[in-house]
């Protein structure tokens, strides 16, 4: 790809696909050749790394806060009874 | 065989035999230890601890009766999880009224639009903030929609790929990565009106 990026490219059309590619590095989830624009264009856009870092912390901190609901007790139990499967 | 296991998730269409006992050890060591994990989707789904409850026996106990059309030692949490997804839509969604939908050209258009920039963006790393927010997430996810909450839980939760999701909910992966977007941002939003509320300073720029 022929294209140039540094700061002044900031809020250009390359910003806009960035923020879509964001959502796949931190999924885990992005081919090779959006982990290559990702670290060779996207990485030096000061507005690019702000909202990475954002958003890497905002995913991370979901992640961490999201809680199970606990099953009721002797569930598994009931399951196996259920399925008159000895525990 | 069953529409339910209808084998997206296996990668062959194809009946394995075993015997009672083996089918039994399957159960308990494969499928047993997800309870958790499906009585939380569950619950997400239907937001009501019986309903979640009755989903989850019904779900085992679907995949005990067909654990011939599963090969021991693959996925069985998305397996199972695809189960439930389908029992949710054929007769859970018959007894009870649908839950509020989306409309997914909007997500889409939202999605792609040039709307999604960077001042869409909440800084949610001050401590003080997060210590805060911590039972707020859980309120704040249950408020979203059907379909971005459970978004949220396959991926931010249990983990499962874009692909794992894309089978379980039998959509594209596209609607997969759309729902996603759309929806931490929605979480996002719920977050930070709340952190406002709550009388802390929010970065939005």
């Amino acid at each position: 790809m022929n294209k140039t990026f540094t700061n002044e490219n900031s809020g250009s059309r390359f910003c806009k696909e960035f923020v879509e590619i964001v959502q796949l590095i931190l999924d885990d989830e992005a081919k090779d050749e959006d982990i290559k624009l990702f670290k060779e264009y996207y990485m030096k856009c000061k507005d690019c790394i702000k909202y990475y870092d954002i958003e890497e912390s905002t995913i991370s901190f979901i992640k961490q806060k999201i809680k199970r609901h606990t099953t009721p007790v002797d569930f598994e139990v009931g399951i196996l009874d259920s399925l008159q499967i000895q525990g | 065989m069953s529409k339910i296991l209808d084998n997206h998730i296996m990668e062959e269409p194809k009946k394995f035999e075993y015997s009672y006992k083996e089918k039994v050890e399957i159960f308990k060591d494969e499928f047993l230890p997800h309870a958790q994990a499906l009585y939380n989707f569950a619950y997400t789904k239907t937001l009501e601890e019986e309903d979640a409850k009755d989903l989850v026996q019904d779900t085992f106990l679907k995949a005990f009766r067909f654990i011939s059309s599963f090969r021991k030692g693959t996925k069985a949490k998305a397996w199972l999880f695809r189960i439930l997804n389908n029992s949710f839509i054929n007769e859970y969604r018959k007894k009870k009224r649908e839950p509020s939908k989306v409309d997914y050209n909007d997500v889409e258009s939202v999605y792609n639009s040039d709307d999604v920039q960077y001042n869409t963006t909440i800084d949610l790393r001050s401590e003080t903030v997060q210590n805060k927010l911590g039972d707020e997430v859980t309120n704040a996810l249950n408020s979203l929609a059907h379909d971005f909450r459970i978004s949220i839980i396959l991926c931010d939760l249990e983990g499962f790929t874009y692909e794992e999701m894309a089978k379980i909910l039998d959509i594209p992966i596209g609607t997969v990565r759309s729902r996603l977007h759309r929806a931490r941002n929605l979480l996002k939003d719920s977050l930070r009106k709340y952190a406002q509320n709550m009388g802390y300073k929010v970065d939005q720029d």
